[in-house]
């Protein structure tokens, strides 16, 4: 029973894929009804096994005699449960809002088929017991990534970006790869719970922890787009916008934090890992956000901007907070995803991304318009919505750390206010730039969808912070901030915004810190994609070396084929040759036999036939319709009647 | 006076027939025909009556048989002129000519 319910759990959006994989050309309300139905019936099954910790039956895939043991095993705990419950809830959310949005894509099947697939293999990520099935569960996610980057293939861009993805992140998994071969070989598992121990044990020596850590560190950083693996992320906005939605706002690139909550015990047994920690979390976030308030592109806006919240929650795992870091993932999946619908939903209505042809749709798209608002209040940490008591759970965690952390966050709380607050202005106020919009509007049970997500999303945090303390595994044992860190979070919040929407106000959509973030985009993309390019150049080279060799074998077996063929062909024309002349005299013979039935037989027949006819023509002649005729051959037929009865029948006298 | 044979009835009543029967196929009217019909009725009769007469008298079958043929004959008469009544209603003639439907 245990078994059945968790496994029921990545089990049913994998089912309804396979379901959806066999039929085609249904209504669009079908897939969107199955995949948000079996996502719900997910949700539930996680909702009523709660928190206790369960685990399945581990699933072995190898045993080998040296006491090593791999194996595929999923379970609840109650960190795994919490963000379980997040992925399935953001997923459900995301899943009945693409129904609006997907309504008049002609391949509704394959998306919902590699959503379902994301989703499966998402909740086996954040349920896995041990680093073997989280690894085959992130690539299996990466791959879905790839899938729905690429959603619409037939733009060299989508290709392109989706590659970029898939690659950039294979690359940094790497890295997890090497950190769960060497925990395999030192502990012959790769269950959590026995690394945990064997962390608090001392089984490794410092030395191994650190490379242990980092190198998961490494993986974590590629899923999460951090320095140096950023540069994918904006990249991946050519996707649709449900997919930036789930994958790479709410899930997927929450799943490098994840991995860090899952060994953080590991981490904090490294301290030097977890300053690199902070400190590439730091630039990343403050870099990224930076980019945020000059981006065009409305989708790489809170692309940039979901890097930063990340940067942050990296910063918090770094200063020892893993409480607020697990916190404000939670209130950030929920945020961004609404902020990632409600993008999607104006890319529709109004046609277009870019902030500099988009302004006053809030007289168009009211409800969107407000939605909207809501979301990037609680993005900016306006207190009383979520991101407000997420950030200040950070910002209490940085305190105890010192004084520069906590400026930092403060820096960054503004910067998230500027860029949104520029965002939201450009969107929304001010005259229509385009003639484009001029017809903007979308359906109203799409409006409803998006503010009651925005509304769950805002409220998301007041409802954690009163009744969730529980729900993370993580105590925060930091004390309650003072009123003045208090006050400067919010004046930070309240400055970044007012500053965003003033500027965009008057300036419009140029960028907020002027020719800066090019520069820094600049070093941001040199830094990280040419490298990698070059490195995927030379690979491709020796890849192109081998497929030589194999096309050279290739096509001296194929001309082998060939002279065989020929032989072969050779005999048959003879066999053919043989075969007319047989067919030659059958045909003669059956002349010959045709002229003889002719002249004699059909002719003998037609004299038959000709007589006859000169009968019939004769005895015309009675049949003239005149009753004497009839009567007198009726006399004459009785009298020959009689006169032969009567001699054939004569009585002896 | 010469003793009537057989012979005689037979071949007076074979001439009645004859023109009977030339009467019912060479006449052109219907009415004519049916006359025919008559005098061919009545030569089978004188035919029968000889048979009687001269080789079974004291039988009365062949008187009885007389009377049915002669009765048979009456009644023919008026279905045959009936029909002829009708037939002259429908196509305005008697003219057994003109009732050629089964030419050909």
């Amino acid at each position: 029973m245990n078994n059945l319910a968790l496994a029921l759990i990545p089990a049913m959006p994998l089912l309804a894929a396979i379901l959806l994989l066999g039929t085609k050309h249904r209504p669009h309300v079908v897939y969107a009804f199955l995949s948000s139905g079996a996502v719900f019936i997910s949700t539930v099954i996680i909702l009523f096994l709660g928190a206790a910790p369960r685990s399945s039956t581990p699933l072995t895939w190898l045993n080998s005699a040296a006491g090593w043991q791999l194996s595929f095993q999923i379970g609840l705990n109650a960190l795994s449960w919490w963000m379980s419950f997040i992925v399935s809830s953001v997923a459900l959310a995301v899943l009945g809002q693409s129904y609006f949005q997907m309504k008049e894509d002609p391949s509704p099947q394959r998306f919902y088929v590699w959503m379902l697939v994301f989703v499966a293999s998402m909740l086996t990520l954040v349920m896995a017991k041990n680093l073997m099935t989280l690894f085959f569960a992130w690539e299996i996610v990466g791959l879905c990534s790839w899938a729905l980057i690429g959603f619409w293939y037939h733009k060299p861009e989508a290709q392109q970006a989706a590659r970029k993805a898939f690659l950039m992140t294979r690359t940094a998994d790497f890295g997890l790869l090497l950190a769960i071969i060497y925990i395999q070989s030192r502990l012959g598992t790769t269950d959590l719970d026995t690394l945990s121990t064997a962390v608090a044990g001392g089984t490794f020596l410092y030395s191994e922890t650190l490379m242990i850590a980092s190198l998961i560190l490494l993986g974590a950083l590629g899923k999460s787009a951090q320095l140096p693996f950023s540069a994918w992320l904006p990249d991946a906005m050519v996707g649709p916008a449900p997919v930036s939605a789930l994958i790479h706002s709410a899930t997927m690139v929450a799943a490098g934090i994840i991995l860090i909550l899952k060994a953080y015990p590991l981490f904090q047994a490294a301290p030097p890992v977890l300053d690199a920690l902070c400190w590439l979390g730091g630039l990343t976030a403050f870099f990224s956000a930076i980019l945020a308030a000059s981006a065009y592109d409305i989708k790489k806006v809170l692309a940039w901007s979901t890097i930063s919240h990340l940067g942050k929650m990296m910063l918090a795992l770094g200063l020892g907070g893993a409480y607020a870091a697990g916190f404000h993932l939670s209130t950030h999946a929920w945020f961004k995803s609404a902020l990632f619908l409600v993008a999607g939903t104006i890319d529709h209505a109004a046609g277009t991304r870019n902030l500099r042809e988009m302004g006053g749709l809030s007289s168009k798209l009211p409800m969107v318009a407000w939605s909207f608002v809501l979301a990037s209040l609680a993005l900016s940490s306006v207190p009383p919505f979520s991101g407000y008591w997420s950030e200040e759970a950070m910002l209490k965690s940085a305190v105890t750390q010192g004084f520069l952390p906590a400026l930092a966050y403060l820096v960054l709380i503004s910067l998230s206010g500027i860029y949104i607050a520029r965002a939201a202005v450009c969107l929304f106020l001010g005259n229509s730039r385009h003639h484009t919009e001029q017809n903007a509007n979308t359906s109203k049970e799409n409006a409803y969808l998006l503010f009651t997500i925005c509304l769950i999303a805002a409220l998301i945090g007041v409802f954690l912070h009163l009744f969730g303390k529980h729900l993370l595994p993580f105590q925060s044992n930091d004390p309650t901030l003072s009123i003045g860190w208090k006050a400067s979070g919010l004046l930070a919040s309240l400055t970044g915004l007012a500053l965003g929407a003033y500027v965009a106000y008057k300036k419009g959509s140029a960028p907020f810190f002027g020719p800066l973030p090019a520069t820094l985009a600049r070093f941001v993309n040199n830094f990280t994609y040419a490298h990698i390019g070059s490195l995927a150049l030379h690979s491709s080279a020796i890849v192109t070396a081998i497929e030589q060799q194999l096309d050279r074998v290739a096509s001296s077996a194929s001309r082998t084929f060939l002279h065989v063929a020929h032989g072969l062909n050779r005999m048959e024309q003879g066999a053919d040759r043989f075969s007319r002349q047989l067919a030659g005299m059958t045909f003669l013979a059956g002349r010959n036999v045709a002229q003889i039935e002719v002249r004699q037989v059909a002719m003998g027949v037609d004299g038959a036939a000709g007589s006859l006819l000169f009968l019939g023509h004769q005895l015309r002649f009675f049949q003239n319709g005149k009753i004497y005729m009839y009567i007198f051959g009726l006399f004459v037929s009785v009298l020959s009647l009689g006169v032969l009865f009567s001699v054939l029948f004569r009585l002896p006298s | 006076m010469t003793i009537i044979t057989l012979s005689a009835y037979l071949s007076v009543a074979a001439v009645v027939f004859s023109i009977g029967l030339y009467a019912v196929v060479a006449q052109r009217s219907a009415v004519m025909v049916l006359m025919g019909v008559e005098l061919l009725l009545n030569a089978i009769g004188l035919n029968l009556v000889a048979f009687w007469r001269y080789t079974a008298p004291g039988d009365y079958s062949g008187q009885i048989f007389l009377i049915i043929i002669v009765t048979i004959g009456a009644i023919e008469m008026a279905i045959g002129l009936g029909l002829m009544l009708l037939l002259y209603r429908q196509r305005q003639t008697v003219q057994v000519d003109k009732y050629s439907e089964l030419w050909g």
